[in-house]
């Protein structure tokens, strides 16, 4: 009898302790617990399958400073910018079980958990915590719903250097055994994507410097209202910001996106103030930027650099239109900057350099900007959305096809007359010259044909990288100077110009004028409208030209970058 | 020389003679001569520099430091000769870097004027131990003026060993003489260090720029002819002699002398050389095709 009720009384054999993480493995934008995809791919991070966190560096709620700076979920609009983890429920759970959830030691800091504890939809749901979490017996048994913000991008290829992936490990424990069962789940922190020229754009904007931008405003607007836009103006005095008509080089925009309802990317622009300490008119990246779904960052080195400071002007960093050659494809295009590598005397910052060489999904590739005397590749370069078969091209700086028509000029007779007629030049006097006398410039010529053979070997650096043929890079005529020893362009530099969905405005070249037309504004049209563009024409002369800059330099864009990086496969 | 007058004929000279301080004293009387005469002129030197040190502009438009002076036109010649003279008076106190900038864009208003006058300045900064940039602006301007004396001076500073060799060397290069091309072909036929090598190399490109010789028109065909050969046979040898970046340098500046008998000479050198300079003159020879058709 004793042994019969032994044998009723023995309690069941406690349950294998069971430990289920859940992300969005699968990119759909939700949490499916019971989707093979979302399961299998938890672990891991590929072009096919991993959950992505992003920095949550914009301001939701207005408050003057990131919502990832603080430790609470800053308004509705803020959870749209947090990752989704859920400890799956496990019914099964008896008192003896508890549980621990960790985040890897090099991401605790890069990150922050919140505890969501009522409704999802609801911020005051959400409390940050710690890593170690611990879970109660309660807690598994119900399941535990968890969401990530991250709390800046990955910045450094260096050794050791946080790689943006961050592992989860949850640990669950039969406390009276200490059976455990262990489960991990990776996030990727999404990187920050620079625009390439050929996305569609949806903003335009200048330094608002009134007298001194009208005329390149001016210049700009039919462009704009063409394509259901205005330009907007950066009004820097308003700011408390200095002057600065170089709207292209004191920012940046850029973009950073997660899987959002149904995998369609969802995010927030980024805007980047310039690795220049100095140069205060970057901080419309935090004062006028930074907001709702509008990020701002700053790297730089510590000290900054100093030694090539022209270089992190962003004029000098462009963004190469996806492309594939042979087997290796870039869907999100290429960082390119001028610099000479290896040569610490002609790099950019150095720190700035290796953040966004970090990002990866851009792999970067230089040119040597060295003979230019402001260093920035949209002195000699711009990238244009076409109608040829690769859908876009290059359209590259040619002093030699200006002197050939201007010699073509002369050979017919119109050696007398004279070209920037009404403008002064930088010693406040009458810049018009005529064609002879310009063409019987030594200074001028030689400076022309030494900026061709600079440009000559760059281009083919970067034709033979792309695998461009010569066909699809463009000729844009103007003459080079060359000024406290380096490179600048002695006429309107008409390839350093606002290109924006399917239209390019173009610094004025104020060409001779013979029967009524300016031949290179003609040639300009001749030549690229057979390419599909619209061609408009702004005076910079005053304010950009004369100051080493053009209308690109004045200028700066936000573009449409909701591509699923993710693809990839970097 | 003609059109070098008084005081500053007697300054050239004295420093010619190298001695520097001697030529400061009737520096000073021509100074005081020219504020008496042009106050306006050195009043609006003066509020530049004041603007220049309040508000230093952004560094990769300082350049624009040198439009500024240049705007101010010749009427600002001797304040602007005042101010980059070695501890110049009004630089006094001002942040070194400022100083440097301003001294830069100056002397590089100073040589766009080409003006004789400015010499005995120019050679004291060469003399001195001036910034190099600074130093460069000076050589620049005296081989933009290019007489023999200029030359000379330069051709003593671009020796081997000299403090302002790389800055002479540039000052060479706007000089488009055969004196000039002659002087930098010997420099680079002694197989300088690299740096100097580029250096030389990017200055011959200007001196022998075929564009440029056009541009002086046929009454210079002759000498272009000869500097042309005489810098050609010098960079080809150079080209083969260097490490890459040195190479592209002497390649470039090759192309620009568009020599007739490139692509001759390109194909004799290939039948003299090994396996690897008969690549690197492959390179060289697509090199000059590529030029040719773009």
């Amino acid at each position: 009898m004793l042994l019969v009720v032994g044998a009723c009384s023995e309690a069941p054999p406690p349950p294998k302790p069971v430990a289920d993480l859940v992300v969005d493995a699968n990119r759909n934008g939700l949490l499916d617990p019971d989707d093979p995809a979302e399961r299998a791919g938890k672990a891991s991070w590929d072009s096919q399958h991993g959950a992505i966190f992003v920095a949550n560096l914009d301001d939701d709620d207005k408050k003057g400073s990131a919502d990832a700076d603080d430790e609470v979920v800053n308004g509705a609009a803020d959870l749209l910018d947090l990752s989704p983890i859920a400890v799956r429920p496990w019914p099964q759970a008896t008192s003896s079980f508890t549980g621990t959830l960790t985040v890897d030691p090099a991401s605790v800091s890069q990150v922050r958990l919140f505890r969501v504890d009522g409704p999802a939809g609801d911020p005051a749901s959400y409390t940050a915590v710690q890593s170690p979490l611990a879970l109660t017996a309660l807690d598994l048994k119900k399941g535990v719903t968890l969401a990530l913000e991250g709390r800046d991008f990955v910045t450094s290829t260096a050794q050791g250097a946080w790689t943006g992936l961050v592992d989860f490990e949850l640990t669950v424990t039969n406390t009276v055994n200490h059976e455990t069962a262990t489960d991990h789940a990776i996030l990727r922190v999404a990187p920050l994507i620079l625009q390439y020229n050929t996305a569609p754009t949806q903003a335009v904007f200048y330094s608002q410097l009134y007298d001194d931008t009208r005329p390149l405003v001016d210049g700009i607007q039919p462009a704009c209202s063409a394509d259901s836009m205005s330009p907007t103006g950066l009004d820097l005095n308003a700011l408390n910001l200095d002057y600065d008509q170089w709207a292209q080089d004191y920012f940046d925009v850029g973009y950073t996106s997660k899987p959002g309802p149904g995998g369609k990317p969802v995010g927030m622009k980024v805007a980047i103030r310039s690795a220049q300490d100095d140069r205060t008119a970057g901080e419309v990246a935090q004062k006028y930027f930074r907001g709702p779904d509008f990020a701002a960052v700053y790297k730089h080195g510590v000290p900054l650099d100093s030694q090539s400071y022209s270089l992190n002007s962003f004029g000098n960093w462009d963004v190469i239109p996806p492309y594939t050659k042979g087997d290796v494809s870039y869907p999100l295009g290429r960082n390119l900057w001028g610099a000479v590598p290896g040569n610490p005397d002609y790099s950019p910052d150095a720190v700035y350099a290796d953040f966004i060489r970090a990002q990866k999904v851009q792999p970067a590739f230089n040119i040597d900007t060295s003979w230019l005397l402001v260093g920035h590749v949209d002195e000699f370069t711009s990238w244009v959305k076409t109608i040829t078969p690769r859908g876009w091209g290059l359209l590259a700086s040619s002093p030699k096809l200006a002197r050939q028509m201007l010699m073509d000029l002369q050979a017919k007779g119109y050696g007398s007359t004279q070209m920037f007629v009404g403008k002064t030049d930088d010693m406040n006097q009458p810049a018009a010259i005529s064609i002879d006398a310009l063409l019987a410039d030594p200074k001028i010529m030689a400076a022309s044909q030494a900026a061709q053979m600079a440009i000559d070997d760059d281009i083919a650096a970067l034709t033979d990288e792309i695998g461009l043929d010569p066909s699809e890079v463009t000729p844009m005529p103007f003459l080079w100077e060359r000024v406290d020893g380096a490179l600048i362009a002695y006429q309107p530099g008409t390839v350093n110009l606002l290109y924006f969905d399917g239209r390019v405005v173009i610094p004025d070249p104020f060409g001779p004028i013979i029967d009524g037309q300016d031949p290179f504004k003609t040639d300009l049209h001749q030549r690229l409208e057979p390419l599909g563009l619209q061609v408009y024409f702004a005076d910079d002369w005053d304010e950009f030209h004369i100051a080493e800059g053009e209308v690109h330099c004045g200028t700066n864009v936000s573009r449409d970058m909701s591509a699923a990086w993710w693809e990839s496969g970097r | 020389m003609s059109e070098r007058t008084g005081l500053w004929a007697t300054a050239l000279v004295v420093m010619m003679a190298g001695s520097a301080q001697a030529a400061r004293v009737p520096l000073r009387v021509e100074l005081a001569r020219a504020r008496a005469a042009h106050p306006e002129a050195f009043a609006a030197v003066d509020a530049l520099r004041a603007s220049v040190i309040a508000a230093p502009p952004p560094r990769d438009r300082r350049v624009q430091v040198a439009r500024a002076f240049r705007a101010l036109g010749r009427p600002a010649l001797e304040p602007m000769l005042a101010l980059v003279e070695p501890d110049a008076p009004a630089l006094r106190g001002a942040p070194a870097e400022t100083a440097r900038v301003l001294r830069e864009g100056a002397l590089e208003a100073i040589g766009a004027l080409a003006d004789p006058r400015a010499v005995p300045t120019l050679a004291r900064i060469l003399d001195e131990n001036a910034p190099p940039p600074v130093a460069r602006s000076a050589a620049e301007a005296l081989g933009t003026l290019c007489g023999d004396d200029e030359m000379a001076l330069l051709g003593r500073h671009a020796a081997q060993g000299q403090r302002h060799e790389l800055a002479a060397i540039a000052g060479l290069g706007q000089c488009r003489r055969l004196r000039a091309a002659t002087l930098l072909a010997q420099r680079l036929d002694a197989r300088p260090d690299d740096r100097m090598a580029r250096a030389i190399a990017e200055a011959m490109g200007l001196l022998g720029s075929s564009w440029a010789w056009q541009a002086a028109g046929p009454a210079h065909a002759a000498e272009a002819n000869e500097v042309g050969e005489r810098l050609a046979e010098s960079l080809l040898h150079a080209y083969l002699s260097y490490p890459d970046d040195v190479a592209r340098a002497c390649a470039r500046a090759l192309v620009m002398l568009e020599r007739p008998s490139t692509a001759e000479r390109i194909a004799a050198a290939r039948a003299a050389a090994d396996g690897n300079g008969q690549r690197a003159l492959d390179r060289l020879a697509q090199r000059w095709a590529r030029s040719r058709t773009r």
